[in-house]
């Protein structure tokens, strides 16, 4: 079970580090966060294409090895080249006061929220509905008779079950039950675990690697204290791991414009890329990275960002294409036709009710539950902004309008996928509207965080932000 | 004046920013063990609803002729007169998707195999209205299996 997820999530850093090999201690943390979803996404289309090839013959787990061993080589050489000075010295006592108080409740939170985690997937092990529907019952297809695993596409299928969403969970799931040559729950349980420990571990990795400590356990406690990221980590559904792409797309653009460095870029369109392979609303974040990057960009060669970005997109964004075109069975969201959707796009009265849900989700998602309190988490993060505003906007532009664009793209993507829907609108917003502030909730906190004063320099009168 | 007035200004606004800080990590220990204590009303560690499903329909899936395939499928919903809960019609018939994989189900009885999982009431006036298109093989807990004649 430990191999299952150890090689990819390896792999993953290893393939991190390679194209980004800078060796500061708090860009360690973040980049052995971002190589647990980019290895499992990685793998995820390498399972893809094995089977393509060589399906029913049950020997991926000997081209993992390879690849391992192969990148694993790589990386020792080009580490001993470098010398082996870069490893990392943790020295807590350098910790302020406020440092120390506030690792430590975010420690506290982290441990009870991953009891919850634990406690969740332990109650519901084949995970929650949308689990069963599409991301496990798609594994199950393709693991259960794994030579005829192109059926799994039936366009005879009940367009319920979705058989047209990427694959990058079930695929996981399947190449897992194929190594350990057993259908264990255990497989999607740690996964999705993995992708919210993931999710959470970017955005301290990335604001200790920008702000401080402080603001990096601050974010610890936004994130992992807001019930609604906790549960959606833990019922094996694809949410948190789409977050978790756009969170690290988003996270990727900023410290290109600190660094410049244009393995970043590549990074970014690998990560957006890979969101496209885990829900069909994943492709909605290449294109608004693209257009984040032509805008972001604009007076700075935007053409050779978008290079490097399309790059890190290739491989993935292939993948996602040829599934779309060759195998996966029309989207049922898509089947309106054009006449019905043109009709539903000019009617008013669909646009005030996904505005009213919106601004019900907007005022509301995230919900801490205290008594007397009935706002959510999206309004308190603003507040806190206008008070902690550090004047990082004004300073790195390029990276904050980087990260809004894409979220008003995002927004804007499912805004469009409201009116055509050919389900009822209201049922269609209630079901989901929730997770869909999910999946960019995680980026919307990173970008006010990371524009805001650290507590360190409201508690410690030394501190400088 | 105007110095002692900013002065004041900047005190106030430090103590409203470290309140605001103090605030946010409560409530988010406060959220995170309440809903800690709030997973105990998902259910018990020790059950698996979904596992009993899979236990349910394997008779059933043991008798089918094929691995991978589609099958017809109904249930009390699909009968007219027959009252049932909309929301557990639905999650049983994803259930039974699920736990059938990898054959595809479709609604109907139009397939040469078809599964009913149908109450008594249900399979009763189902059978009246089909008599001698099916040969039946019945099942423990509401399921049965309708192989249709002549196809």
């Amino acid at each position: 079970m430990i191999v299952v997820f150890l090689l990819p999530i390896l792999t993953g850093v290893m393939l991190v580090h390679g194209i980004w090999p800078d060796r500061d201690s708090k860009i360690l943390v973040f980049k052995a966060f971002l190589g647990i979803g980019i290895g499992l996404g990685i793998w995820s289309l390498l399972y893809f294409l094995y089977l393509l090839w060589f399906a029913g013959r049950h020997g991926f787990i000997v081209i993992q090895v390879i690849i391992f061993i192969v990148l694993l080589a790589i990386t020792i050489w080009k580490e001993r080249k470098r010398g082996w000075g870069f490893l990392p010295h943790w020295n807590f006592r350098s910790l302020t006061r406020t440092q120390g108080i506030l690792a430590a409740f975010s420690c506290v939170v982290l441990l009870v929220s991953l009891s919850s985690t634990v406690s969740y997937l332990l109650r519901r092990k084949q995970g929650d509905w949308d689990a069963w529907m599409m991301f496990n019952r798609a594994a199950r297809f393709v693991y259960r008779d794994q030579a005829n695993w192109l059926e799994s596409f039936s366009p005879r299928m009940d367009p319920i079950f979705h058989a047209d969403y990427p694959l990058l969970l079930a695929m996981n799931i399947a190449s897992g039950w194929d190594t350990l040559g057993n259908e264990t729950p255990h497989v999607p349980m740690a996964e999705s675990a993995l992708f919210a420990i993931g999710c959470a571990g970017l955005m301290v990795g990335a604001l200790a690697c920008i702000k401080s400590v402080g603001q990096a356990a601050l974010g610890l406690i936004i994130l992992w204290g807001t019930p609604v990221v906790v549960n959606e980590g833990s019922r094996e559904m694809a949410d948190i791991p789409l977050a978790f792409f756009i969170l690290a797309t988003g996270i990727l653009i900023y410290l290109y414009v600190l660094h410049k460095k244009p393995g970043l870029l590549a990074l970014a369109g690998l990560t957006a890329g890979l969101a496209a392979w885990t829900k069909n609303e994943g492709s909605v974040i290449v294109i608004a990275a693209g257009l984040a990057l032509v805008i972001a960009f604009f007076r700075e060669k935007p053409l050779r960002a978008l290079g490097v970005y399309a790059l890190g997109l290739i491989l993935p964004l292939s993948i996602v294409l040829y599934f779309k075109f060759f195998l996966a069975p029309p989207s049922d969201v898509l089947s309106n036709g054009v006449a019905r959707s043109i009709a539903q796009v000019l009617d008013p009265s669909r646009h005030a009710e996904i505005l009213r849900f919106y601004w019900g989700e907007f005022l509301g998602f995230g919900r801490w539950g205290i008594p007397g309190l009935s706002i959510g988490i999206i309004p308190v993060l603003l507040i806190y902004f206008l008070l902690f505003n550090s004047g990082a906007v004004k300073k790195y532009p390029g990276a904050y309008i980087a990260g809004i664009t894409m979220l008003v793209i995002q927004a804007l993507g499912y805004y469009a996928i409201y009116l055509i829907t050919p389900y009822d609108l209201t049922w269609h917003l209630s079901y989901s509207i929730e997770r869909i502030a999910l999946q960019i909730f995680p980026l919307v906190a990173f970008l006010v965080l990371s524009a805001s004063r650290s507590p360190e320099s409201v508690f410690d009168s030394h501190a400088v932000d | 004046m105007i110095k002692k007035s900013l002065d004041i200004y900047a005190r106030s606004s430090k103590w409203l920013q470290q309140g605001a800080i103090v605030l946010i990590a409560l409530a988010g220990l406060y959220a995170s063990v309440q809903n800690l204590i709030s997973t105990k009303y998902l259910g018990s560690i020790t059950d698996d609803p979904v596992a009993d499903w899979e236990i349910r329909f394997a008779p059933l899936k043991e008798q089918l002729p094929f691995k991978r395939g589609v099958v017809g499928y109904i249930s009390d919903s699909n009968i007219p007169g027959v009252t049932y809960n909309t929301p557990n019609d639905e999650g049983e018939y994803v259930l039974a998707q699920y736990v059938l994989a990898p054959i595809i189900i479709v609604r109907g009885t139009d397939q040469e195999w078809n599964i009913g999982n149908l109450d008594k009431p249900a399979y009763e006036i189902w059978s009246k209205s089909n008599q001698g298109q099916f040969i039946v093989i019945p099942f423990k807990d509401k399921l049965y299996l309708f192989h249709r004649l002549g196809k």
